[in-house]
């Protein structure tokens, strides 16, 4: 057409857009690193499953096949895109491969992919507008970039189209059948007109997408460009896993400025694309705490580009090594405080670490660190920590539970049962590791109780540490006290190495979590970990324990987010409930991978749940409303709250709460 | 014969009962063993007070010279010193209150001599005196033996039972309480009473608390009403602090208050381990609750399975009568 | 303003006393060892003072060689700043008066315009070696203070008393022990506590600071359990009212706790 005009559109649109992304590289160069090299069919298989293959968009069918639609449009007219760039140049410019048959079946494919697109775009235009599901935020850029799209699409379709009047025997006519079709737009137009028109479009259509690329890294259809590595850079180890911070030579813990990030935190905030789906179930959002998982994202990423040209700055000094200079520049500059100021500190405890946002997040946001990483500045670098949860962690410190009870008391649950101590044993089988809610806890007490009575009636050879035993860890690590949990996980480790432990067994999936998710990181090596749920399904399956016949109950069962969620866990509890005849169970509306907290994770159990409804009673309204007269759980955070929550709204009469070993044993003679 | 001095203590003219419970203890071992039981006034009106001495076995009363209208420990601790210079008693018996627990070991620093703080238990046998308390906030008990003379013990209020012997009033001598050149340096400018009497929770000796089961904010009229018979504290549970029915400033447990007081009384808790932590170290708990199941109850002395709603105020009017 | 504030390690207040029978001794080894709490008053006022004032912090404590952690992250990492630890085998079955004796003998050694002690420990809940020093060093003392206002050379503290406070007024210098209520203590941040470890740490002994101990003037002569906490005694009456009765009747004259 021009390739002259087409030259320096190509320049100016790719400087500025070069410049830009510089900038942007500096950003995460500021960032501390962070290493996510390696394994790389791990993450080729998470980049064609979640990346190309759109799983987790998915999982909301429409929305899910509507991004799916403008996702694979995008693909296919990038193609074009190349072409008529080409064209610019040279009017029968044609991509390799592009030029016989395969070219003429590209133009009708991609006529499709236009008209599915603008399906597509207007139907999301009529979501944002019109049906306004909870989780979306009407912001106009979001109307602006579908009706930019759409813009791209029409401008393409009406250049071809004159572009067939004008040459009716272009072989691509007919097959770019979109474009023929709209062709009796300019019928009986003179062919000046007719070229005019062709070139304003094709102009158009070039101007627009220029614009377009460059408009993209300021908003959030920046993702369009960094979903795709941030879906290949993700996380490997499990969800439920937090990073082990490295004390040894080092002055500042945890996350109080942007610049303490990882980069990857901030290329989260780079990708984040403000869908809401991490709001849409998260029990802190939903109860009206003041955290709301994407708005923790989006204030940092606002935060981050209030700040770009210093943190270029620093991201240009870290990057040359001179990071003294880099440290003194960070110090120097004004900000606003990201907890207090870009985060509101409420929100950084509101936090359950249930980890919905991130497993539910289309671009593998990791919210869980991000808040972590700032409790662990509060916690550590500031010692400014929620007055209830001081008590608990006096209790940790002192007697390595957090409910301060000492230690000398770990294992009076015990009573006159026969359960055996390791210390007299020597080894076993299995270690049943109790954990301080049911060494600790009366109604868990209960749960523990039961469970070993089962394992008797099983002939299972466990024992247990008794007095030996410490706190796993769990509360202070998500509490973000790391240090106190680096204190507390050797302690344990060295007892199971003294004790040659080769397989564990816990009814706490906390505990179970750390010791099978974080305990590695410390030097546990060769031990199998497992929960009570899977060690009793495969009891039962086994015929070592036979649940008799008794009365109908109906049941539903209430997924902990540390099994369920984070360690894949939902059929073996359901498994234990299915095997005990007579028993139906009636599922909530959210289970399984939507399973919602009972408020009690993330530490919560010990803080003080004073904003907004209580998360605990929110999920007993969906347990009572399924009619059941039980509600089963496998969690002994669980159980504590959904059994407060039962008295507290007094359903005490027509609702209880027992663990699945508790609805076991009651049918085992 | 080891003749043992009684501090009597007064405030405002009013004497403490701790006084009268140490007077008859004093009477019994002085029975026993020999010696004389005397009481030591500083302020006050010394004829109410050798009455009442008297009538619980004093012989003597001993009414110091001086300005002591208000407690200081200058003064209080001068005329104490002087007294046990003067008079020589084997044994000083103070009450472990406020004023006792400041008196004791002022006074003994001055006379160089031993000091035992809240005692619970007092004998005397071959010769010497075996003072107990508990240590470690109860969870273990000492005997301790003082090896000066005098020596000063402070007793905890109860911890005796006062008894009247039927004595006539003890005869009242002055004495010289050295105050001659006494210009105490620290001065109590004002003695405030907290509003309506109301006990601080950590500090008080008995606590009366609420749990879920009273069911409404303006159902905790009745806990309250219980403490003001009791002279108590008020507390709750964290379940009705959280249900917003009473202030935070009354939560008793792990995410509240620790309390230990004497007497513990539990309406409608049933005694999650939150709660434990906060006041399990109670001296005398006691629970009130209509399930019998309740984790309260394996804490408890002593229990009541009841309807909170009968029991309560029928045991505000049953400590109203005992309690005149 | 130079502060010193008098502190000792004791057990962990959930420390479990494994004593069955009555024994001469008390055998505390394994006890999880921490800041006597009342103290934690104590350090946390006079970091408060000195951050309002400006000013010199000296923590001092009687105790073995293992008080230093305690004394590193309960008061150097909060803001006092050196410790000053008696450590001497002479001091084992020390009582309160020789205590206060050897304390004295330190606290002379520097001229302190503020010394302030927890009301007691938790261990031996006995709260007169703070009274005793003031005494033995002829300073005025307050006790039990939830409340403190310095002036110019003076200071006004709240006491507290039974049902109310008593409002003092008192010159410096002067010896406080300082109440739950007096102020929030701070927890003490990592950094804070290992930039603890290079603040001067002095160990001295009874010979340093020129003074003996005098011999004991309580000698310890066994320790016991407590009556053991019985079953729940359940109350029982025809009605309510009779159970209530029968329950009042019993915390009065059996418990003996109304």
């Amino acid at each position: 057409m021009n390739a002259i005009a087409m030259s320096v559109l190509l320049f100016c649109s790719f400087s500025m857009f070069t410049g830009t992304m510089a900038d942007r590289l500096w950003v995460l160069r500021a960032g501390a690193p962070d290493n996510r090299r390696g394994n790389f069919a791990a993450r080729l298989r998470s980049l064609l499953v979640l990346g190309f293959g759109q799983q987790r968009l998915l999982l909301e069918r429409g929305a899910g096949l509507m991004h799916v639609a403008i996702f694979v449009g995008f693909i296919v007219v990038f193609t074009r895109t190349c072409t008529l760039v080409g064209r610019g140049f040279d009017a029968n410019f044609h991509l390799p491969l592009l030029g016989g048959g395969l070219g003429l079946a590209y133009a009708a494919v991609k006529d499709t992919f236009e008209a599915v697109v603008l399906l597509a775009l207007g139907w999301g235009i009529w979501r944002r507008l019109v049906i306004r599901p909870r989780r979306l935020h009407l912001n106009a850029e979001g109307v602006l970039i579908l009706v930019w799209i759409a813009s791209l699409m029409v401008t393409d379709v009406l250049a071809d189209a004159a572009l067939f009047t004008l040459d009716p025997a272009n072989p691509e006519s007919g097959y770019a059948w979109l474009s023929t079709a709209c062709a009796g737009l300019f019928a009986g137009g003179t062919a000046a007109s007719t070229t005019a028109w062709l070139h304003f479009w094709f102009w158009s259509h070039i101007l627009l997408l220029m614009a377009f690329l460059n408009f993209l890294p300021f908003g959030k259809h920046f993702h369009v460009l960094t979903s795709l590595p941030a879906v290949y850079l993700r996380r490997l180890t499990p969800s439920g896993a937090l990073e082990k911070i490295e004390f040894e030579g080092r002055e500042t813990f945890g996350v109080g400025r942007l610049e303490d990030f990882s980069w990857r935190r901030i290329l989260d905030m780079y990708t984040c694309t403000e869908c809401g789906r991490c709001n849409d179930m998260c029990p802190a959002d939903l109860t009206g705490k003041p955290l709301h998982p994407r708005e923790i994202i989006i204030n940092e990423r606002d935060h981050a580009r209030a700040m770009e040209a210093h943190l270029v700055n620093v991201g240009k000094l870290k990057a040359q090594g001179r990071q003294a200079e880099a440290a003194a520049a960070i110090e120097a500059f004004g900000r606003p405080a990201l907890i207090g100021q870009v985060n509101d500190e409420e929100a950084i405890w509101a936090c359950t670490t249930c980890g919905w946002c991130a497993s539910s997040c289309p671009v593998l946001i990791d919210h869980i660190p991000n808040i972590v990483d700032q409790r662990r500045h509060l916690v550590m670098m500031e010692a400014k920590v929620p007055a209830a949860l001081q008590n608990a962690l006096r209790g940790l410190e002192n007697n390595s539970n957090p409910w301060n009870v000492s230690s000398a008391a770990r294992e009076d649950w015990i009573g006159d049962l026969p359960v055996p101590r390791m210390r007299d044993k020597g080894s076993a089988a299995y270690l049943l590791f109790v954990g301080c809610a049911g060494s600790f806890d009366s109604r868990n007490q209960d749960v523990m109780r039961a469970l070993v009575k089962l394992l008797d009636r099983a002939g299972v050879d466990y024992a247990v540490l008794g007095n030996e035993e410490g706190c796993c860890g769990d509360p202070a690590r998500r509490v973000g006290h790391e240090y106190l949990f680096q204190m507390q996980a050797p302690i344990n480790i060295e007892t199971f190495k003294r004790y040659n432990v080769r397989k564990v067994v816990t009814a706490c999936p906390h505990c179970f979590n750390s010791i099978a998710n974080e305990y590695p990181d410390f030097g546990l090596e060769g031990v199998e970990v497992i929960h009570h749920s899977q060690l009793l399904t495969e009891l039962v399956n086994e015929g070592r324990l036979k649940p008799k016949a008794g009365a109908d109950l109906n049941v539903t069962y209430h997924d902990s987010c540390y099994l369920g969620r984070h360690n894949g866990q939902y059929d073996a509890p359901r498994a234990v409930l299915g095997a005990v005849p007579g028993l139906s169970l009636t599922e909530m509306p959210r289970n399984r991978r939507e399973g919602f907290c009972c408020g009690a994770g993330g530490g919560r159990m010990f803080m003080e749940e004073h904003l907004g409804t209580r998360i605990n009673h929110n999920r007993i309204e969906e347990a009572a409303a399924t009619g059941a007269a039980e509600v089963c759980s496998a969690c002994p955070f669980c159980l504590t709250m959904l059994g407060d929550a039962i008295k507290e709204t007094d359903r005490s009469d027509s609702l209880r709460a027992r663990d699945i070993a508790e609805v076991l044993l009651e049918r085992i003679d | 014969m080891p003749n043992i001095a009684v501090f009597i203590e007064q405030r405002d003219g009013a004497f403490k009962k701790v006084a009268w419970q140490m007077i008859s203890q004093a009477r019994k071992l002085a029975d026993a063993n020999g010696g004389e039981v005397w009481g030591v006034l500083l302020g006050g009106d010394s004829a109410a007070a050798a009455a009442k001495a008297g009538a619980h076995g004093a012989h003597k009363v001993f009414a110091g010279e001086g300005a002591f209208a208000t407690y200081d420990s200058e003064r209080y601790g001068t005329a104490l010193a002087a007294f046990c210079r003067a008079q020589k008693p084997d044994l000083v018996l103070v009450g472990a209150t406020s004023m006792g627990r400041d008196l004791g070991p002022t006074a003994a620093a001055k006379l160089g001599c031993a000091c035992i703080s809240d005692a619970v238990g007092l004998a005397f046998a071959g010769g010497a005196w075996d003072v107990r308390r508990p240590v470690f906030a109860g969870k273990c008990f000492v005997d301790v033996v003082p090896k000066t003379a005098p020596a000063i013990v402070a007793i905890r209020p109860n911890a005796f039972v006062a008894q009247e012997c039927g004595g006539a009033a003890a005869a009242v001598a002055s004495f010289d309480a050295g105050q001659a050149g006494v210009t105490p340096k620290a001065v109590v400018r004002e003695v405030v009473g907290s509003a309506g009497g109301r006990v601080e929770l950590t500090e008080a000796d008995i606590v009366v608390s609420g749990g879920r089961g009273i069911k409404g904010p303006e159902n905790y009229a009745m806990i309250e009403e219980l403490a003001g018979a009791l002279n108590a504290a008020a507390g709750a549970s964290r379940a009705v602090v959280d249900a917003g029915w009473v202030d935070y400033s009354h939560q008793v447990g792990q995410t509240g208050k620790t309390v230990g007081p004497n007497l513990y009384i539990a309406c409608g808790i049933s005694g999650a381990i939150q709660h434990l932590a906060g006041m399990s170290s109670s001296k005398c708990i006691v629970a009130i609750n209509k399930d019998a199941a309740a984790p309260i109850f394996k804490v408890a002395d002593f229990g009541i399975v009841g309807d909170l709603f009968e029991v309560v105020p029928e045991l505000t009017k049953a400590v109203r009568a005992i309690r005149g | 303003m130079k502060i010193a504030v008098c502190v000792k390690q004791v057990p962990d207040s959930e420390t479990r006393i494994n004593l069955a029978a009555p024994a001469a001794k008390l055998d505390q080894t394994g006890f999880t060892r921490v800041l006597n709490p009342y103290d934690a008053y104590a350090v946390e006022e006079a970091v408060r003072i000195k951050e309002a004032r400006g000013g010199e912090i000296t923590a001092i404590t009687v105790g073995p060689e293992t008080v230093r952690e305690t004394l590193k992250k309960d008061c150097l990492a909060v803001g006092c700043d050196k410790a000053i630890i008696i450590n001497d085998p002479l001091l084992a079955g020390a009582d309160d008066a020789a205590i206060a004796d050897v304390l004295c003998a330190a606290l002379k050694k520097d001229n302190y315009d503020l010394i302030l002690f927890g009301i007691k420990a938790i261990d031996d809940d006995s709260g007169q070696v703070g009274i005793l020093v003031a005494e033995k060093l002829g300073l005025p003392h307050v006790s039990t203070i939830t409340k403190l206002e310095l002036g110019e050379g003076t200071l006004t503290a709240h006491r507290e008393i039974e049902g109310g406070k008593e409002i003092v007024d008192c010159p410096l210098p002067a010896v406080l022990t300082c109440q739950k209520g007096l102020n929030e203590p701070r927890l003490p941040s990592l950094p804070n506590i290992m930039k603890a470890g290079m603040k001067p740490m002095q160990i001295v002994t009874c010979a340093d600071l020129g003074v003996t101990p005098p011999a004991a003037l309580v000698e310890i002569r066994q320790y016991s359990p407590p009556p053991a906490r019985g079953t729940c005694r359940l109350v029982t009456g025809d009605d309510a009212a009779a159970a209530a009765r029968e329950l009042a009747r019993v915390l009065n004259e059996e418990a003996k706790v109304i």
